[in-house]
């Protein structure tokens, strides 16, 4: 089966400002189709046919947007789509409290403000030689072997190292710091009550880990993360401990996941076709300008947004506190926002995107992320200009926040 | 369509025309002009289309969006002319408009 129909579902979980017709059995956390690959299965809630605005009963229940340009329009409207909640299903999603993403404006403002001082173009421009070195000593062991698990040998290790550089901490805390996120991210145990008990350790730990750092570091004049963080001021006023371990928390958490999971699916999509692959090997000036185009057509982030009131949307009446599931795949691959989506065009005059969100929160580390796939493809192409997926290899993706694609194993030929 | 008058880091005089449905970036773009890398396509969100716009035009710009105010900030040539050029459409109102390319950060 290849699409999704309207009302297949028991009718009993529907609530009675749901019609029918916009009744689809979706599970974010499963999608239908998710073994063809990630933005695959999210393409068919794009099916011709489908409503620009659908509600699944599975996860708590939620509408899911399914249009590019509702995607941007839901982002863009702070006011009637609230961070409040931005997890499903909405239970798990109202524990989640890190900043400034549960902020909306006007509150949101004074805490963005202060990791932008962190992630501004200025700032990648002070760290590109340290990042690009973590990137070298992570390529160079593996250029003999002729081949990897590119997800473990590298994607896995490469975020976590830069952050400990921004940081300014030491890498062999990194496992520490790694194994923490993790715990938060993608808590162990066997139940929800379990997974809290993994979550609420995991944050107990980070905190504990990072107190003597801040303590030592407020009011220094300290040019790392930290530093920058904890000596700012929001609103007037000196941050408060809690905010900057929430602050940090928070750039620790949003640039892991995140950048594992697109170099994964750029080093599949790169090592299945040879063309693009030398298109970039051959002309590693093209480098930067390629990465957006890449950007557009592996998008991975899919949360939500809580309506603040009741309100007539796309024809349907959303109520206060009900979710709205954005999957950022759904623009940058709407043929309304980009023609040939599904092509990857290095060279294409236009291209228009989510895949860093949009509005207030649009990815505050997009300057970083960008950075770390540049750095990753001119690097790994000066040492190992030609890759492939091994024969035997079996992706496996799965959908979620942020979708995965694990084992990408790669080879190469060794001089 | 419109005029513009382009003047590079080195000084040069180019002159393009365009219509409103391009912005000056894309132009300065196909005119393969090295500073303008124009690295996010044109989406508000990497400054390196940056431009200097001669003040008689000034006034006929389109407001500048709070993105493009912190994105202009972490230039280190940023001045009261600058401008991130893929948010100048070429409309009728700034026919004859000169800018001058930005260094590169
Ligand atoms: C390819 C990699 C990345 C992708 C696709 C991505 C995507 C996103 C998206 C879609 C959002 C918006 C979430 C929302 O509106 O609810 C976001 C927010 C955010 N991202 Fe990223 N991100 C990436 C890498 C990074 C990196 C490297 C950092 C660095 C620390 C980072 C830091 C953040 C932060 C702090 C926010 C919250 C911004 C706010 O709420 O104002 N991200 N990201
Ligand atoms: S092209 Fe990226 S900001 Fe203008």
């Amino acid at each position: 089966m290849n699409s999704y129909t309207a009302g297949a579902v028991p009718a009993g979980d529907i609530p009675d400002n749901v019609p029918i017709d916009r009744v689809f059995d979706v599970d974010c956390f499963n999608l239908a189709g998710i073994e063809e690959g990630y933005q695959e299965a999210c393409k068919r809630l794009q099916a011709p046919g489908m409503p620009n605005m659908i509600w699944t009963p599975r996860n708590g229940g939620h509408w899911i947007v399914t249009r590019g340009k509702l995607v941007r329009d839901v982002l863009n409207s702070p006011d009637r789509f609230s961070s409040q909640v931005i997890v499903l299903p909405k239970e798990a999603g109202e524990k989640y409290d890190l900043l400034p993403t549960r902020l909306d404006p006007p509150q949101h403002g004074g805490h963005r403000a202060v990791i932008n001082k962190t992630l501004n173009p200025r700032e990648m421009r002070r760290i590109e030689s340290s990042v690009r070195q973590i990137a070298i000593d992570l390529i160079e062991p593996l250029v003999a072997k002729g081949r990897c698990d590119f997800s473990l040998d590298f994607a896995q290790q490469f975020p976590i190292r830069v952050f400990m550089k921004m940081v300014d901490l030491p890498m062999t805390d990194a496992p520490l710091l790694k194994h923490y996120a993790t715990q938060i991210l993608r808590p162990d145990g066997a139940n929800s009550a379990e997974m809290a008990i993994s979550v609420e350790n995991a944050v107990q730990g980070f905190y504990a880990y990072l107190e003597p750092v801040i303590n030592e570091r407020r009011g220094n004049d300290g040019t790392d993360m930290v530093s920058i963080v904890i000596n700012s001021e929001i609103d007037g006023a000196p941050i408060s401990q809690a905010d900057a371990l929430s602050l940090i928390a928070n750039l620790l958490l949003a640039g892991l996941d995140t950048v594992v999971s697109f170099l994964s699916f750029m080093m599949l999509f790169l090592g299945r076709n040879p063309e693009h692959l030398k298109q970039l090997a051959d002309n590693p000036a093209s480098i930067p300008q390629s990465v957006e185009e890449l950007l557009r057509r592996f998008p991975i982030v899919s949360d939500a947004r809580m309506v603040t009131d009741d309100f007539e949307y796309d024809g349907v009446m959303l109520k206060r506190g009900d979710m709205v599931q954005v999957p950022t795949a759904l623009a940058g691959l709407d043929e309304e926002m980009n023609e040939d989506p599904w092509k990857v065009i290095f060279n294409r005059k236009k291209l228009e995107h989510s895949t860093f969100g949009g509005g207030p929160h649009r990815c505050a580390g997009l300057h970083l992320a960008r950075m770390e796939i540049t750095i990753t493809l001119q690097e790994w192409l000066a040492r190992i200009p030609s890759f492939r997926v091994t024969k035997d290899a079996n992706p496996i993706f799965s959908s979620g926040m942020v979708a995965m694609v694990e084992n990408v194993p790669l080879e190469w030929d060794v001089a | 369509m419109i005029k513009l008058h382009i003047v590079t880091t080195d000084g040069d005089d180019l002159y393009a025309e365009a219509d409103e449905s391009q912005s000056v970036m894309e132009i300065l773009r196909d005119k393969n002009i090295e500073e303008i890398r124009a690295l996010c396509g044109g989406q508000l969100s990497c400054a390196t289309c940056h431009v200097y716009v001669d003040p008689a035009y000034a006034d006929r710009l389109p407001p500048m969006l709070a993105e493009e105010d912190d994105l202009l900030d972490s230039s280190d040539h940023r001045t009261p002319e600058s401008r991130l050029s893929c948010q100048i459409f070429c409309v009728d109102a700034l026919d004859g408009i000169k800018v001058t390319v930005a260094p590169s950060d």
